[in-house]
């Protein structure tokens, strides 16, 4: 497909493609159907893994109550499959997900395979009338990332980017609090994701030929490594709280420690600059977890932590006076009792302040994975995206991708014209 | 076993000691509300404390009395 026509098929298909997701669309949408409303969702998994086995877990959680099941695997590793029938016997095995696609009744497929496998069998799903829920990021390169883009506009299918932070309430009341201006005026974010080991799965003594099909992470031929499985989140989630797109990506990266033949980096820090002045820093590494991960939304009036659930207003709130006698009491005891100064610095450090903040929600206790396959499935049935959704996925892959090719290049890297959805 | 008799003028001058001292401790009570603009219901509210300083005042003031009428008495002889 040409620039042109690209250009002109994605104004004509995007409809909310001006309107960047506002949180309130997703915290009014859960449970907007009745219960019979709710038509049976049947759903293939492609690529039943940790990952995959992890969703039809949750999805057997719900099975009853959401009217959805997994009736369909599809995978060639063996022990995937064993463990996927483990916890749905009754699913039909396939070996190759285009086999999958030709089952009568099948409504959508979950794509949780190798990032490099995404975009083929969500195309392919795509033009056969079936609608995809697809793990993120959305591909290994621009060029597929598109053309899943592409697929799910002209077909009008369903296609969901598994970014559950858009469904997890913290972040959903923290965009709220972030948008009503709460915190100001966001001038920074900052985002990291620190773990330490070696990012390795086992690989079976007797097989060592699968090395580079289970760790697949670590090698350029199928992932970006820790761009495309950790950064690609906190970017969705940095674009999210900006209501925009950065204008810009520098970055560099590294294999700083972990020097055991993978071809992917360790060791990650990039910064991308927003059209009004914002610097989103984040950098990931996996040689060291004492910070863990965090989003730090930060204006003029106070942070957010979203994945710490707290808010700090820049100005602490004072607590409540004591009583008058109580407090000449003190006076006076600080007065007799009180340490005299006989010196001071010239210089006070500025530290961290101690005010741990307040919950952005009261109640912390889902990541949003499960309100978002509940979601897929209520499109899956109206047959209509949530508008500005696959948005928030598109470019999160799509800035995802620019910040690795930043690090490749050592350039300053900015959005080609024909990726815009705009 | 001796009993112990406190005659009544000695009452009446501890227990007027203790009451100029809780009003003293009053009168701190409504300077303290006025600095430092806190709300008058304090009066009320943080009565308990008020006597306990009282107490703790009255003692003070008994202790230094005990010396003075100590001093005196030492004169005198």
């Amino acid at each position: 497909m040409d620039n042109q026509s690209r250009r002109s098929f994605l104004k004509k298909g995007l409809i909310a493609g001006s309107v960047m997701l506002a949180p309130g669309t997703l915290l009014n949408m859960t449970n907007a159907q009745s219960l019979s409303q709710k038509e049976k969702v049947r759903i293939g998994v492609v690529g039943p893994g940790s990952r995959g086995a992890h969703l039809i877990r949750l999805i057997n959680s719900v099975r009853e109550k959401e009217n959805i099941e997994v009736v369909a695997i599809c995978d060639i590793y063996e022990p995937s499959i064993k463990h996927a029938l483990s916890l749905v016997p009754d699913a039909k095995v396939f070996r190759d997900y285009r086999s999958m696609l030709e089952m009568k009744d099948l409504h959508a497929i979950i794509v949780a395979t190798p990032l490099h496998e995404h975009a083929k069998s969500t195309v392919d799903a795509l033009n056969n009338g079936i609608h995809v829920f697809c793990e993120k990021a959305m591909a290994l390169t621009l060029d597929d990332t598109y053309a899943m883009a592409e697929a799910h506009f002209r077909t009008g299918n369903i296609l969901h980017i598994g970014h559950q932070r858009l469904f997890d309430p913290k972040f959903l009341k923290g965009m709220n609090r972030i948008h009503n201006g709460d915190l100001g005026i966001v001038t920074q974010i900052r985002a990291y994701w620190h773990r330490n080991n070696n990012w390795r799965r086992p690989v079976p003594a007797d097989n060592p030929e699968l090395e580079r099909f289970i760790n697949w992470r670590l090698y350029r031929e199928y992932s970006l490594g820790l761009m495309t499985e950790l950064a690609s989140h906190h970017i969705q989630v940095a674009n999210w709280a900006k209501k925009s797109l950065p204008v810009a990506v520098r970055g560099a990266g590294s294999i700083s420690y972990w020097k055991d033949g993978r071809e992917v980096e360790d060791n990650v820090a990039l910064i991308y600059s927003y059209a009004d002045g914002t610097q989103f820093i984040y950098d990931s590494m996996i040689q060291n977890k004492k910070y863990g991960l965090e989003v730090q939304v930060m204006g003029d009036k106070g942070t957010i932590e979203l994945e710490s659930n707290r808010l700090f207003k820049e100005e602490p709130p004072t607590p409540p006076k004591p009583a008058g006698i109580v407090q000449l009491i003190q006076n006076i005891n600080e007065g007799v009792f009180g340490a005299v100064s006989i010196g001071s610095s010239s210089w006070d450090a500025e530290l961290a302040s101690t005010y741990t903040g307040d919950p952005v929600v009261a109640n912390d206790t889902t990541d949003g994975t499960l309100e978002q396959l509940i979601a897929f499935a209520d499109s899956v049935r109206e047959g209509k995206p949530v508008p500005g959704l696959f948005e928030q996925g598109y470019y999160g892959s799509v800035w995802t991708l620019l910040g690795q090719e930043a690090i490749d290049t050592g350039k300053v890297i900015t959005m080609p014209e024909n990726l815009s959805l705009f | 076993m001796k009993n112990i008799v406190i005659p009544y003028t000695a009452l009446k001058t501890e227990l007027k000691w203790f009451v100029s001292i809780w009003i003293f401790s009053n009168l701190l009570n409504v300077f303290a509300i006025l600095f430092y603009n806190t709300q008058w219901i304090e009066l009320i509210t943080y009565q308990p404390l008020i006597i306990f300083i009282s107490v703790l005042l009255y003692l003070v003031a008994s202790l230094v009395r005990l010396i003075i009428y100590g001093i005196k008495k030492r004169r005198s002889h």
